[in-house]
């Protein structure tokens, strides 16, 4: 067999052996399926308790046909006596808010609604829609207005709502920006360990009579990136999985953002797997390289920081693209090859990257890697030989400058 | 000639590591290599392996430029090492698929090296649960397993218990035997001389002595003459100016020929002096290493 082969199989197969891959394929794949049941079964059904203390003798809502309609909503009426007891409730969260309808001296309604940290105003709408119309009605009446006339005042406007950014997005950049974060860095760093493990252990000595450095790095690298997709496999497994069983349904979302599954096609997909492969690549010969020269486990750090800052960085400004993903920070990061493949691929994913950012973003990556690898292949060759008390960052540019 | 090295040089930002090195070293022998620590011997090695680029010079296997890909290597490096936490058969089989072996030549080739070596009771065991000793067996049969031609063995007996260092003399023995070519880098004079028709030795990346070894004993300049007497021969060795060391009633002196040698002696007899034994022997390699690279 050809050595790339022997030496990407070896690899591979501990990667599969590990312990570490072992556990984290499990982890996923039931992160995967339990969010999607728990997101199924543990669906939050419950109404809003919202108790109501009327104190207008004009204006008083027909609770029970209010609650009859409503989904989201259940109003309690409450005495006054029971008024403070029912906001201390509200302030514990036993009970959702409290509202008092009251009445000024000019017979204008008033309402006063407490709640504990949020206000929840579709459902403070709904009241106050009644009491405007009751009021009207009032009104209409003392100023002898034909009937056909207040009815026409109130009449309701229907407000067709259209979003123009893909706000349904939001809960999926975050996901697969996180992915992408956490796979580079995991893999990377693997790669990273990998090498350093062989020069710590001495069995480089052995390996570069028997096989170029650099076939040995890009085994290596090739080996974990595989890994890498096959946890990516797990995911989407965990994924198919949950939707064979039924579970993939409307309304989700994480950490309050929503998730609308029906964005995740095939070519979004295929783009995930892409820029996976090219973000991978591109991080992982730097993080081969740098590792090769350090000759103890404990400089890992200091040499590949610079990398993990790297990685922050792309993974903050996808996380700024949720927000705003047409800024220019945004479109500027997202053609910059150490950040385009979190930040492209999380505007892709927002419909915000057209087919030509596509073209030229994945075309000056596979530019960077390619530019990069010369460097690279130097700085590993000379490195693995290298052996010395303590390695620093400055040792890779010094190095680098020698290759 | 197997192994030729012509004007052979490495120079790094602020060292010479090797300079001008010249030698030879014909198919089936074994050349020893010497200096201290920094001399220049593993650039020197490296430089043969191919891991390391010489500044100017070449070095030629049957007269083409040596190439990794044709000649089969063997090489065991000063610093040990082997996977941790791979078990012991996997770390072999994957040596042996980078040497393009086969499956059924690696199995064998196992088994074999395995009986020879006492470690079949290791087979399963993961490298980071043998003893030094055992890790370096284990490497052994890493350099061996695909029968190489060339072998080079960087400081092969450092950490081997002296039962071990027999079962690896007999290795090396059996090597010679198989007409292979052998470089051996140490820094004992002894294993050296046991197996070593050649020697070279470096000091400050230039040798300063290489040859034959018998012919640089032979020609190096003196003889030792060790004269045990249970009398006092202090003053008729400085009557006949001969320089020596005294150890209990052992006189070890040094002279410039074997006639010379044999002079001292005719004349210790003619004094009457009832001597215990006498041989004239060369000069040992640690002599020769102490004098000229010390």
């Amino acid at each position: 067999m050809n050595p790339f082969f022997t030496v990407l199989q070896f690899h591979l197969k501990e990667s599969y052996r590990s312990k570490a891959f072992k556990i984290m394929a499990v982890v996923m794949f039931l992160l995967v399926v339990g969010f999607f049941a728990a997101a199924h079964f543990m669906k939050d059904d419950s109404k809003l308790d919202i108790k109501i203390l009327t104190e207008s003798s004009e204006y008083t809502l027909d609770i029970d046909r209010i609650n009859k309609q409503s989904e989201t909503m259940d109003l309690v009426p409450i005495e006054r006596t029971e008024l403070d007891a029912s906001k201390e409730e509200v302030k514990n969260g036993d009970a959702d808010g409290v509202v008092v309808i009251g009445q000024t001296s000019e017979g204008l309604p008033t309402l006063a609604y407490s709640y504990s940290q949020f206000p929840d105003l579709d459902a403070i709408a709904v009241i106050q829609n009644e009491l405007k119309s009751q009021y009207i009605v009032h009104v209409t009446k003392e100023k002898s207005i034909a009937p056909d006339a207040a009815e026409a005042l109130l009449a309701q406007i229907d407000v067709h709502e259209e979003s123009l950014n893909r706000t349904n997005a939001l809960g999926l950049v975050y996901f697969f920006a996180f992915l992408m974060y956490l796979f580079i860095t995991l893999y990377g760093q693997m790669v990273a360990l990998s090498i350093a493990g062989e020069k710590v252990s001495r069995v480089m000595e052995i390996m570069i009579t028997k096989v170029k450095p650099t076939t040995m790095m890009y085994a290596k690298v090739i080996a974990s990136m595989i890994a890498g997709l096959t946890q990516i496999a797990i995911v989407a497994a965990g994924y198919l999985t949950a939707r064979a069983m039924g579970w993939v349904g409307e309304d989700l979302s994480i950490m309050g953002m929503p998730i609308d599954v029906s964005i995740v096609t095939v070519k979004l997909f295929a783009f995930l797997v892409v820029y996976f492969i090219l973000g991978y690549s591109l991080y992982a010969i730097l993080y081969a390289a740098m590792s090769s020269i350090i000759s103890r486990i404990e400089d890992m750090n200091s040499v590949t920081a610079p990398l993990s800052v790297l990685l922050i960085a792309a993974f903050i400004l996808a996380m700024q693209c949720m927000v705003d993903p047409n800024s220019t920070t945004v479109v500027i990061a997202s053609y910059i090859p150490f950040f385009s493949p979190m930040v492209t691929f999380s505007r892709l994913v927002m419909g915000e990257a057209s087919t030509m950012e596509l073209i030229i973003t994945t075309a000056e990556i596979a530019a960077a890697i390619g530019l990069l690898s010369l460097v690279t292949n130097r700085l590993y060759t000379s490195g693995v030989m290298r052996y010395s008390e303590k390695t620093k960052f400055s040792d890779v540019i010094k190095l680098t400058r020698e290759a | 000639m197997t192994l030729q090295i012509k004007h052979l040089h490495k120079e790094y930002k602020d060292i010479t590591a090797v300079n001008d090195m010249n030698l030879e070293l014909p198919k089936g022998q074994v050349l020893g290599m010497l200096g201290r620590n920094g001399a220049g011997k593993t650039t020197t090695l490296k430089m043969l392996l191919g891991l390391v680029q010489p500044t100017s010079g070449e070095i030629r296997w049957d007269g083409k430029p040596i190439d990794r890909r044709e000649i089969s290597f063997g090489y065991l490096p000063e610093e040990r090492g082997l996977y941790p936490k791979i078990k012991v058969m996997d770390q072999l089989r994957y040596f042996g698929q980078l040497e393009g072996m086969s499956k059924k030549a690696i199995e064998s080739g196992i088994n074999y090296w395995f009986d020879r070596l006492e470690m079949n009771e290791y087979r399963d065991k993961m490298a980071g649960e043998l003893s030094k000793g055992n890790s370096q067996k284990m490497q052994l049969i890493g350099t061996l397993l695909h029968d190489p031609d060339f072998i080079i063995l960087d400081e092969p007996f450092s950490g081997l218990d002296p039962v071990n260092a027999e079962m690896l003399s007999s290795v090396i023995e059996q090597l010679i035997a198989d007409n292979k070519t052998i470089v051996l880098s140490s820094h004992r004079m002894e294993q050296i001389e046991l197996f070593c028709e050649n020697v070279v030795m470096m000091k400050q990346g230039r040798i300063v002595l290489s040859g034959k070894l018998n012919e640089i004993k032979e020609n190096y300049g003196y003889k030792n003459v060790r004269i045990e007497s249970d009398q006092d021969l202090t003053p008729w060795l400085n009557r006949l100016q001969v320089a020596f060391e005294q150890k209990n009633n052992v006189y070890t002196a040094q002279v410039r020929s074997a006639e010379r040698a044999l002079a001292v002696i005719s004349h210790l007899e003619q004094q009457n002096i009832a001597l215990r034994g006498f041989s004239v022997q060369e000069p040992s390699l640690h002599q020769i290493f102490i004098e000229r690279v010390g």
